[in-house]
């Protein structure tokens, strides 16, 4: 049995990164999408769940063309910045990302809606602008949409492998995954490590997802109990 | 000594010693290798389905030059390609055929041409036993309801097992009964878990899984005759990046060593 | 003293026959307000009133107009001024409510005004000292909106606005929060804009009432109030 613990390590270093940047890259997206009215919102929104359409690999593919260090785009950002998005972690960062993306943005977006108008003009109408008004009413009221983002990002980013396999080339602590570690011991008819490998990760995920989970119940109750505010 | 014999014992020394020089040759080939000098971190590509041998022959590498490493990294054939076409940091490329190598090399992106290290063998597998009597036409029993069976347009044993069944004029008999597979792996995952029966590759049998079947022959696996389908030739390529690169020309040299090929032996496969 | 003139096209709202003749309606309103005066605003629902109110306090934007404070301006459509809520003097009193579900009744209005000794005083005003730390879903409708209430008033605004307040309440409440509102209003003397559509209501606390219909002002009357 080979038995290796450095794809758990790089699975997590993933999931963590992937999870934060999204959170907070993707709000700004999320409060346009839930609050404006122009008439481009709806054709902007539904090219974010893009890459809900798209077979994982295809858009690896098509993430490896783009940033490939042949195109030309790969030459630029190699050139200027010495910066590589293919078989890179911060590659398989930014992939990740864009797969990731619906996620985060949906659950966010819900959880902005789900606030009445009143209360956020009741904020501007005591003299907060709209940053203040944000960080102060908006944000403490929608943690479970918030959880539910991090938790969907993050379980679908731990088992995300066609992207993965695209465009990381699965090389050991850099882009080899534990879903791509599982396929290789499969492969190789090793199927007593893939058993251990796929253990492991279901039981972590499991307890994790289970945990955020509590969290959200125990806010949903509370806010069910709220009367018309 | 008459004359006749003088020239075959003239001619039987010569070619013993050639055939002593040519294993000097080899063996300098390998041994031509500066232990020091190869020891880097070197990464392997390969088919997936060669992940039971790249096992062997990394440990068996790492053990001969303690400095150096080794890491194989599997995938499809067609997305490893695709791969190093855009970059990838890959040293060599260990294919399960002949034709993804030589696309490498048309592509202008290899050190050299392509090298043959080893021949797959087409073996037709089954979990229960079978009369192997009548070879690949058990195939044709009433009882046998299905078979798994590599697609024969992207796979090579797919391709393979469909020559060989219709060479024997099978294929029309037995054709509703494929079960298409996208990859060997696929292949033998479908014999193991859904139809009980199907057409493997040989090494398959070296792996964990199905070693316990490997002194079956003629009950549970018969070996296809290979005058029935084309060489499955096996080829790598070294990348134009490694081209200098010691430790790369050294696992090169590894793969087409006498130690390489007894290890694809032991591993199901033919020498080319 | 609060000026205005301002014109909107509004949509008409509902399903009616008269909205499929006229889908939309013209809001034109010229009016003054004087330094602690109660001015009430009537009207059926969908005559524009809260827009009205909505457009003094920088919620909506009027087409045409000026909106002045004691000479400083908040919106003049001529010379493209538009002040947001934020820097306007305002304090706005909602139909529902609208409290900070997560901040209880003092933080609610410590959002306002930082100054706690002032906050409490403000909650003491309105008969809610001792509910100060209970979180809005701890509270009955008619505390709420007394929460909403002091909120509005903490930060000391010139003008108060007050979006038909009472229309959530139940009968039995809605006369002592009028009766809240009103010494409120009296004891702090601060500018009062109410929207509401019930006679009652207003003349019980209100010291001129305007009339609108289909966004017109149609009539101006003071009232007589014990």
């Amino acid at each position: 049995m080979t038995i290796d613990l450095l794809p758990f390590a790089v699975s997590l270093q993933l999931g963590l990164w992937v999870t934060v940047i999204l959170a907070v890259c993707m709000f700004p997206f999320a409060w346009i999408f839930a609050r404006s009215t122009k008439a481009w919102v709806p054709w902007v929104e539904s090219l974010f769940s893009l890459s809900l359409v798209l077979p994982p690999t295809v858009l690896g593919f098509y993430l490896l063309l783009f940033f490939s260090p042949l195109s030309p785009l790969g030459q630029f950002l190699d050139n200027t910045f010495g910066l590589r998005l293919v078989f890179t972690f911060p590659g398989l960062v930014l992939a990740s990302c864009i797969a990731g993306m619906p996620f985060m943005i949906t659950a966010l977006r819900n959880g902005i809606m789900a606030i009445p108008e009143h209360v956020l003009e009741a904020s501007w109408t005591l003299g907060k602008g709209r940053l203040e008004t944000i960080w102060h009413v908006v944000l403490p009221n929608m943690r479970p949409a918030i959880l539910a983002g991090v938790i969907t990002t993050f379980a679908h980013t731990l088992g995300e492998f066609g992207v993965v396999l695209m465009i990381g080339g699965s090389l050991p602590g850099i882009s080899k995954v534990v879903s791509i570690a599982i396929f290789e011991r499969v492969e190789a008819q090793d199927f007593a490590s893939a058993h251990v490998y796929a253990g492991i990760l279901l039981l972590t995920s499991y307890v994790g997802v289970f945990l955020l989970n509590r969290i959200q119940r125990t806010q949903r109750l509370r806010d069910a109990r709220r009367d018309s505010v | 000594m008459a004359t006749k014999h003088r020239w075959s014992c003239i001619v039987l020394l010569l070619s013993l010693s050639s055939q002593t020089y040519a294993q000097n040759l080899n063996f300098s080939a390998t041994n031509g290798f500066d232990s020091n000098k190869v020891a880097d971190s070197i990464i392997v590509a390969a088919a997936a389905n060669l992940a039971s041998v790249g096992d062997l022959l990394k440990s068996a590498f790492e053990a001969k030059y303690a400095k150096a490493s080794v890491t194989f990294v599997y995938g499809a054939s067609g997305a490893l390609s695709a791969q190093i076409q855009n970059g990838a940091p890959y040293q060599l490329f260990l294919s399960a055929d002949l034709e993804f190598p030589k696309r490498i090399f048309d592509a202008g992106l290899a050190a050299a041409r392509p090298q043959i290290y080893a021949r797959g063998m087409l073996i037709l597998f089954s979990l229960k036993a079978l009369e192997f009597k009548k070879g690949l036409a058990v195939l044709s029993d009433p009882t046998i309801k299905q078979f798994a069976l590599a697609s024969p347009e992207i796979a090579p044993y797919g391709k393979a097992g469909r020559e060989a069944l219709v060479s024997l004029g099978l294929w029309d008999l037995v054709k509703a009964k494929i079960v298409t597979a996208q990859s060997i792996s696929q292949a033998i995952q479908f014999t193991i878990g859904a139809t009980g029966i199907g057409l493997i590759n040989k090494s398959a049998l070296y792996s964990k899984n199905l070693a316990s079947f490997i002194d079956k022959e003629g009950l549970n696996w018969y070996q296809v005759d290979d005058s029935l389908y084309s060489p499955l030739v096996q080829a790598y390529v070294v990348l134009k990046s490694a081209a200098s690169n010691q430790t790369t020309m050294a696992f090169a040299g590894f793969l087409s060593s006498r130690e390489g090929k007894a290890i694809f032996l032991q591993a199901g496969y033919a020498l080319p | 003293m609060i000026q205005f003139e301002l014109e909107k096209t509004l949509k008409r709202p509902g399903k009616s026959k008269e909205r499929l003749e006229k889908p939309s309606f013209r809001l034109e309103v010229k009016f003054a307000l004087a330094k602690g005066q109660f001015v009430g605003i009537l009207g059926p629902s969908g005559s524009g009133k809260s827009t009205l109110i909505r457009c003094l306090a920088g919620l909506e934007k009027p087409d045409v107009g000026f909106i002045r404070l004691d000479g400083f301006t908040w919106f003049d459509s001529h010379l493209t001024i538009n002040l947001p809520p934020q820097q306007r003097s305002i304090g706005m009193v909602f139909q529902d409510y609208a409290l900070f579900p997560h901040l209880s009744a003092l933080g609610n209005v410590l959002y306002a005004n930082s100054d706690r000794p002032k906050a409490m005083e403000w909650l003491d005003r309105v008969g809610l000292a001792d509910h100060a730390s209970h979180l809005p879903r701890e509270l009955s409708g008619g505390q709420k909106q007394r929460v909403a209430l002091a909120r509005a008033l903490a930060r000391e605004p010139e003008l108060l606005l007050l979006d038909e307040p009472l229309s959530a309440l139940d009968e039995e409440l809605r006369a002592d929060l009028g009766e809240l509102i009103l010494s409120v209003q009296r004891s702090t003397r601060i500018t009062a804009l109410m929207v509401t559509h019930s006679r009652q209501e207003i003349a019980r606390l209100c010291d001129t009432v305007i009339e609108l219909k289909s966004g017109k002002l149609v009539s101006e009357k003071s009232c007589q109030k014990l």
